[in-house]
């Protein structure tokens, strides 16, 4: 039983942080508290230097741009990086879905020419899977690519995608066989998003950031476009999924630091004379909030330690993590807003009067979206209760 | 990094579930929580055989040198099958208490008879008042000659009759350092043991005190409830894995039965509002396993682990708790009917909750942790 990082490992973190608090600067700080487009920062050249560093890409073979290094290399990185509110938009579609699902079933052409720029910070990716008509039914998409000679062409629509309108490159899920089953007729495309005919209209999420709805028209890729085998895309997908689900093991830091700041605010501030953290009701949330974050730091450790070993993502915990953070995740914001009470629903344009700088607010309205980001929470349920229970369908 | 149990953990795991098939079955259960005694001796003569009485204990004294995380492995199997016998009083509360405070001589004298299974020790802690924290220690001890005697009530001390010798809490003053560990021959004047009803039936008893005498103070006179801290840590963990072992079990029961259960044309267990239950039940115990385990490692290395033991036995015990709730309330009627599988577990995890702090007490400390730590972060 051994709970501790390799040394290795715990010296890189160190390597991270110098790194970080340099280039980290306030400006970077600044535009990424008031950025009203992204969610998660967007910053191209914050970037580019941490592939620069091959930061990045830490876990990838080193052929294709990696630094073919452990996984809890890449873990320590994502702890610091969350810990430290670093932008991350521009860069983690790519490096954490897009990459590692070519590096399992992309041709060794499309590798080339894609993997290094991601590697090296340069390309942004979005991923089109979603539609008007499939949202957790996604074998139910309606956007068709259909061959023309050494070209598909595509029409359908797509929504809720994330910064699409600062991307190089389009990762869609189309249907290029209508007479399969539904299931077996989807594929995986990439589209240079200088390609003519695709146009795409701003949504805004409640908290103000900004989401795409976009519409093909006739768009034109090559035969080339197609990523892994034609008509397997909806299985190509099952497994990247789960990758994807295994991404973001380090995102706890930053609820952590949530927490302290929260417990600092309870202890700050009185209510009639007395330190609100005095109230058995603030006690018990605190605590409880605390236990749930634990509990997500020791299953991304858990994850992190059987992708290590050369396991697939393990069922158990990849799944369990999710139930984890989609239903446990939004009680915590709902209780933080409690502690902080009629200052919750108090924006950032208030300054004065937003308790810790309107965080909590922030929090509220983006937990919504955050519990459906990748599958719905009742989603997560059922994929514990089929897969990992063996419960009858 | 592998925050789960090593090889030879693995070993002992296996081992111990195999045994305890053989020895022990729901029947078994309900069958000893009518016996007199509450265990069969001839089981605990092999318990102790195994060297589970003495696992904690060093070799040096006749243990069997393995640490808190190897017992904390070993009772996610006891847990689960529900051995009923004086194990955890004897081979965990006691040995540790022994440990942790008595004199090179009395672990030289104490400890080989607490392995080797020949003797029985209890330690009788808590009172009326149910608390964990120094406050709850009234029972007083007056010198009496050379010696020591002792007035007033322990409660919910399990398997105190079938003990050669108690281990009391008890205080000769005021503050904490007036508290020391007395040791008692409960079949002495002055000592009258009553089984408490209790609803898991597990043989837990009010021992009343009147001016017993002790043989003799286990280790220092002063001084002794703040080295006992590091007992109700360890123990507390070992509990909480027996917790997370029976809750393990009640969720296997819930998902076999609900595969089985036919209504309205199909298993029970194919509509989704059961499957969402038993999907929380799992996602706890596996959360909840995780933090025991990382409460166990950090005891048996040496580091703090104040706030890993608070979090672990909240999370067990909550665990624990619901598994056996979910667990009855999909069994429907087969659930809260005597002589039902589900029925024991739900009765048993009241004991397993409430023991070494309820979950609520140790939340309270995990808060109380987090306020001593929290400081302005660097960066704003």
């Amino acid at each position: 039983m051994d709970f501790t990082f390799p040394e290795a490992a715990e010296k890189f973190r160190l390597e991270v942080r110098e790194f970080l608090k340099r280039e980290l600067t306030p400006e970077i700080r600044d535009e990424y508290a008031h950025c009203t487009d992204y969610p998660h920062g967007f910053n191209k050249a914050f970037t580019r230097k941490l592939g620069q560093k091959g930061w990045l890409t830490l876990t990838w073979p080193k052929e294709y741009g990696g630094m073919g290094m452990d996984v809890w290399h890449r873990l320590v990185f994502d702890e610091e990086m969350a810990a430290a509110h670093a932008p991350v938009a521009a860069h983690q579609v790519a490096a954490n879905f897009v990459g590692p699902a070519l590096i399992h079933y992309g041709t060794e052409e499309q590798k080339k020419k894609y993997l290094p720029p991601i590697a090296r910070g340069e390309s942004t990716w979005s991923v089109g899977m979603t539609e008007a008509n499939a949202g957790t039914d996604l074998a139910s998409i309606e956007t068709r690519a259909v061959r023309d000679g050494d070209e598909w062409v595509i029409n359908g629509n797509k929504m809720y995608t994330e910064h699409l309108q600062d991307s190089d490159y389009y990762w869609v899920l189309v249907r290029t066989d209508p007479s399969a089953e539904r299931h077996r007729g989807i594929s995986i495309m990439v589209l240079d998003m200088k390609t003519p005919g695709i146009q795409m209209l701003p949504l805004w999420t409640m908290d103000g950031y900004r989401v795409n709805q976009v519409y093909f028209e006739d768009v034109r890729v090559p035969a080339d476009a197609v990523l892994g085998e034609l008509n397997r895309g909806f299985y190509h997908l099952a497994m990247t999924l789960n990758t994807m689900r295994s991404a973001g093991l380090g995102g706890w830091t930053e609820t952590r630091r949530d927490l302290e700041d929260l417990v600092l605010y309870a202890k700050e501030t009185k209510v009639n004379g007395r330190p609100l953290i005095e109230d058995d009701w603030v006690q018990n949330g605190l605590a409880e909030f605390m236990i749930h974050n634990q509990i997500s730091r020791l299953l991304a450790y858990r994850v992190a330690s059987m992708l290590e070993n050369g396991g697939p993502a393990p069922d158990r915990e990849t799944a369990v993590r999710q139930v984890w953070t989609k239903t446990y995740g939004q009680l915590h914001v709902k209780f933080a807003c409690d502690v902080i009470g009629m200052g919750s629903q108090v924006g950032h344009y208030s300054p004065k009067f937003a308790p810790l700088a309107a965080r909590w607010e922030r929090r509220y309205m983006g937990s919504i979206a955050g519990a459906h980001n990748g599958g719905t929470p009742e989603n997560a349920l059922n994929t514990v209760a089929l897969r990992v229970l063996g419960l009858p369908r | 990094m592998d925050l789960g149990p090593s090889e030879t953990q693995q070993v002992l795991k296996r081992t111990a579930r195999e045994f305890l098939q053989t020895v022990v079955n729901p029947a078994i259960v309900r069958q000893m929580e009518e016996d007199r005694i509450g265990f069969d001796p001839a089981v605990w003569k092999q318990v102790c055989e195994l060297g589970w009485t003495g696992l904690m204990i060093p070799e040096e004294y006749g243990g069997q040198g393995g640490d808190v995380s190897d017992m904390a492995i070993l009772f996610e199997e006891v847990g689960r099958s529900l051995l009923p016998s004086p194990l955890f009083a004897s081979g965990v509360e006691a040995a540790l208490t022994i440990l942790a405070l008595g004199s090179e001589e009395q672990k030289r004298d104490l400890l080989p008879k607490l392995a080797s299974g020949e003797k029985i020790f209890v330690v009788a802690l808590t009172e009326p008042t149910g608390t964990y924290d120094a406050w709850g220690v009234e029972t007083r001890a007056e010198r009496s000659g050379n010696g020591w005697k002792l007035t007033g009530t322990k409660l919910y001390i399990s398997y105190a009759h079938v003990a050669d010798l108690l281990i009391v809490a008890a205080r000769s003053g005021e503050g904490d350092d007036a508290i020391a560990f007395f040791l008692v021959d409960p079949k002495v004047n002055g000592v009258k043991l009553t089984i408490l009803d209790t609803i898991g039936k597990d043989h837990q008893y009010i021992v009343e005190l009147d001016g017993a005498e002790a043989e003799a103070v286990l280790g220092p006179e002063r001084g002794g409830w703040s080295a006992f801290q590091d007992v109700l840590a360890k123990a507390a963990v070992v509990h909480s894995a027996a917790s997370i072992g029976a809750a393990e079990r009640c969720l296997e029961l819930a998902v076999d039965y609900s595969k089985q259960r036919v209504q309205f044309g199909r298993p029970i267990g194919s509509f989704q509002a059961l499957q969402h239950k038993m999907a929380r039940v799992v996602t706890e115990i596996t959360g909840a396993q995780l933090c025991v385990y990382e409460a166990a490692y950090r005891l048996a290395v040496g580091q703090d682990a104040r706030l890993e033991v608070a979090i672990a036995k909240a999370a067990a015990s909550d665990a624990y708790t619901n598994a056996s709730i979910e667990g009855c309330h999909i069994h429907g009627g087969a659930g809260f009917i005597r002589g039902s599988e589900m029925e024991l577990y739900f009765r048993k995890a009241k004991g397993a909750e409430v023991i070494l702090g309820h979950p609520r007490w140790h939340k309270k400390r995990v808060t109380a942790l987090l306020a001593e730590m929290a400081q302005p972060a660097e960066h704003h």
